[in-house]
């Protein structure tokens, strides 16, 4: 069920008009849980199985472990949970692409090998809601959160609708709190969460779906060397893509939550408003990536026990080499990756050697940073969305080398596409040191009138319902 | 750098935790004044469109076509027409007609503009009971049937995986929109509307020169092209069938044995089970015309495709006068004025090769 569907316009009126009129917040609870189940099977029945299983396990491994006097039993327990959850993602997410990887190998080796076709459809959210388990039982299991005591509780955890499929990754240590006393939901409340589900769908149906997907697929879809500007076009294009897109599904997420009493965290903070990768990567996806620092990197780090540069970089490859592979099971994004690993560690090596100079105190630099890191992002995103690496190559090449391809864009993608870009890029820099709050509040209420109206109307007449979300692939 | 926040090596910061806070108060009273305004603003637009003369316009694609693909499920056992095809058997067969000459026969259209409909056939044969009647529009370069991007393995693998009863509500309410708002059409979208003012200066778009009604018909109307864009149209057609033609892999003499054996499974078992399956090849006019011809020979190719296919009946438009007299402007398609005559003309060629595709 996406959000920006008709269907799911329907299930809103139905969970927001029962759930205002329970009165229970134990049946308010049970409510909302059901209703999660029923957006989850609106796509797969079937694979509400695998949400069961997850939650089953890790429910029980939990408690089991809280129980335990010996550590041993601990680890076993938490093997358990690690073993069944990433057996459930690598089977169904990696299947193929670990099959694919080992008959590339055997060929190497000279032996033909020719499985059974793989036709396994991948389950949606998989990866979201197989990490939010995970950070439960890993949290347990480290002594930073007592196991919950309500199934109902932890199942809704597991699979509250609004950020169920594609995030923000929520804690159970930030949401199982929210669901022990009766959440309070006033108009403020509502009105702010309706507010953030408009703005949210805007970036989506708007910006990534009306204005640069056109672009973005002409130019990814094209054959050969493509005339620089179109390729630019086409990049520039994906980057604002992929953020209105995601950072639009997380703010209908946060939006719908606030309407039910529950705050999820931020997940984008300006990320084109960063100075330098590692700046980048602290604004970008944070849910996922402060996953991964606190759940890989910071356990890597610490098994080391020394901050060399050494040390730094295994961590840094390690973890963005995962981080790569979780955004798809092939080697495009591994190495993509390993790119932004590449990056970041060239960044840290540079901080360690130039850092202190004063020249770098001149304001000035903070926004040449900002272009470089922009641009190697740029780069690193034909391996994100090119179809393979040679597709990948040519668009790279088409900055190198001349070619006679006609294909351009045609002035109305020009003038729809340069607009937003500025705006985004003007608005992160705006957004970079204050929050979003600070700056809707004091908004006069004609100003506030004007602006939904328009975003209301370009909502409806861009016309492109029903459009998947890119991360929903994740 | 070091004034710069990128100072700490740790992948990312606390900020994870921190939500959204409600900003300020009578956001509720700004949303409601500016539903008020945006509805004000749609009444007069849908109005605007309706005066200019605008019709629904049924957007296509997944959704629609896997509402009509319930129906071969659902009507699978009764004696039902099933047209299969691209946008050529869209524009030149009328439904309306068909319907009218073999009333309380189910008929509908599996066609999908720009794809080779063979999946479809195969589908039918392998995942329904459909004993009906299948009138497919055929060309020699569809003989191919490995899955590919003009190929309709996708689309029904989708059918397959994803039509359930949330997409079938969702379809329903939208199908019920575009039938009654006519802004919902892609036509008068924001992208269109500065289409239309780059190009002419004019701030409403004209109607549109195609389009594509409830039952998946499309109605070419071509006395509003100019010879200009008829000209680019038909230039583009030979060049997508010329690259096609390359590319595809029914010139390679196994993968057309491989494709033929396909087809012909499929239709066997559909006509094993009472059904019947009528291949049509359907008019083209120069230049395409004159590149099917180069590329697929009609005695080296189609003429082999009657002897090896057991199809009830295989027609090639050439052997019908009737057929050979309609204008096709684009090189591909007929005109919407044309198409109830053409339906009538090619389904008396039909009984002509000896079928009746009345309820038996």
């Amino acid at each position: 069920m996406l959000f920006n569907s008709y269907i799911f316009a329907l299930f809103a009126i139905v969970v927001f008009g029962l759930y205002f009129a329970i009165n229970d917040w134990a049946w308010r609870k049970r409510f909302l849980l059901v209703m999660s189940y029923l957006f989850y099977g609106a796509w797969n029945l079937p694979y509400l199985v695998l949400i069961w299983f997850s939650t089953g396990l890790d429910y029980f491994a939990a408690q089991r472990m809280a129980r335990a006097n010996r550590k041993s039993t601990k680890i076993s327990f938490l093997a358990i949970s690690l073993i069944g959850n990433l057996g459930v993602l690598s089977y169904f997410k990696y299947g193929n692409f670990l099959l694919d990887s080992f008959i590339s190998v055997a060929a190497v080796a000279g032996i033909e090998y020719e499985p059974m076709p793989w036709s396994i459809l991948l389950p949606v959210g998989i990866s979201f809601y197989t990490f939010q388990t995970l950070s439960y039982t890993l949290d347990v299991y480290r002594g930073r959160l007592k196991p919950s005591e309500s199934l109902t509780d932890f199942a809704l955890f597991v699979t509250f609708f609004p950020q169920l499929v594609a995030g923000p990754i929520v804690r159970a240590r930030s949401f199982l709190p929210q669901l022990l006393e009766p959440l309070r939901v006033n108009s403020e409340k509502i009105g702010w969460g309706l507010i953030l589900f408009v703005l949210g769908l805007f970036q989506k149906v708007v910006i990534a779906d009306g204005i640069m997907a056109p672009v973005v697929n002409s130019v990814f879809a094209a054959e050969g060397y493509l005339p620089t500007f179109t390729v630019l076009a086409g990049m520039v294009g994906f980057t604002i893509q992929m953020y209105c897109d995601f950072s639009g599904y997380s703010m209908m997420a946060i939006g719908l939550a606030l309407c039910l009493g529950f705050k999820l965290p931020r997940n984008f903070r300006a990320p084109f408003s960063a100075v330098g990768y590692q700046d980048f990567w602290r604004r970008w996806h944070i849910s996922l990536s402060t996953f991964f620092r606190d759940y890989l990197y910071a356990p890597i780090r610490r098994q080391a026990k020394s901050r060399t540069l050494t040390n730094i970089l295994i961590a840094q490859f390690f973890t963005f080499f995962v981080i790569g592979l979780w955004h798809g099971a092939s080697w495009n994004f591994a190495l993509w990756g390993v790119f932004n690993a590449v990056i970041i560690v060239i960044e840290i090596g540079l901080q360690r050697l130039i850092g202190h100079w004063k020249v770098w105190k001149l304001w000035f630099w903070k926004y040449v940073f900002n272009a470089v890191g922009y641009v190697l992002f740029l780069f690193s995103i034909l391996l994100f969305r090119a179809a393979d690496f040679e597709r990948a190559s040519d668009l790279f090449m088409s900055f190198l080398l001349p070619t006679d391809n006609p294909l351009r864009l045609t002035p109305v993608d020009w003038v729809l596409l340069i607009p937003p870009v500025i705006a985004v890029f003007f608005l992160h820099h705006i957004l970079r040191d204050r929050s979003f709050e600070t700056i809707a509040r004091a908004t006069p209420i004609s100003l506030r009138v004007c602006a939904l109206t328009s975003m209301l109307l370009a909502i409806i007449l861009f016309g492109q319902p029903n459009e998947e979300f890119i991360y929903f692939q994740f | 750098m070091k004034n710069s926040s990128t100072s700490s090596s740790d992948l990312a910061h606390s900020a994870g935790d921190d939500a959204f806070q409600p900003a300020g108060s009578r956001w509720i009273t700004s949303l409601v004044l500016a539903l008020v305004c945006t509805m004000v603003a749609l009444i007069a637009y849908e109005a605007s469109l309706r005066a200019s003369g605008a019709q629904p316009n049924f957007r296509d694609n997944q959704a629609r076509w896997s509402s009509i693909r319930d129906k071969a499920d659902r009507d699978a056992a009764t004696d039902s027409i099933a047209l299969l095809g691209a946008s050529r058997i869209r524009a030149a067969i009328s439904l309306n007609t068909l319907e009218a000459r073999y009333p309380g026969q189910s008929v509908y259209s599996l066609a999908y503009a720009g794809r080779n409909p063979c999946a479809v056939l195969i589908d039918l044969a392998e995942t329904t009971e459909f004993r009906g009647v299948v009138l497919m529009s055929m060309n020699s370069n569809w003989v191919d049937c490995r899955p590919g991007p003009f190929q309709m393995h996708r689309t029904v693998a989708r059918y397959h995986q994803e039509w359930n009863w949330a997409r079938k509500i969702d379809s329903w309410v939208s199908e019920r929109v575009t039938q009654n708002l006519l802004f919902t059409d892609e036509h008068y979208s924001i992208r269109h509307l500065i289409a239309t003012v780059l190009k002419t200066g004019h701030p409403l778009p004209e109607t549109p020169h195609t389009i594509t009604r409830k039952n998946r018909q499309i109605e070419f109307d071509f006395s509003r092209f100019n010879e200009d864009e008829l000209a680019l149209v038909r230039s583009r057609s030979r060049h997508a069938f010329n690259s096609r033609a390359e590319l595809g892999g029914s010139k390679n003499p196994d993968l057309w044995e491989a494709g033929l054996v396909q087809l012909s499974e499929a239709i066997e078992t559909i006509t094993a089970r009472g059904g019947r399956v009528v291949l049509l090849r359907l008019p083209t006019s120069d230049p395409l015309k004159l590149a099917e011809e180069t590329h697929f020979p009609r005695e080296q190719y189609w003429d082999e495709l009657s002897v090896r296919l057991p199809a009830t009946a295989i027609l090639h438009y050439a052997d019908y006068p009737a057929l050979t007299q309609y204008d096709i402007p684009d090189g591909n398609h007929l005109d919407y004025r044309n198409a109830p005559d053409f339906t009538a003309d090619i389904l008396e060629a039909i009984e002509e090769a000896g079928l009746e595709l009345k309820r038996r």
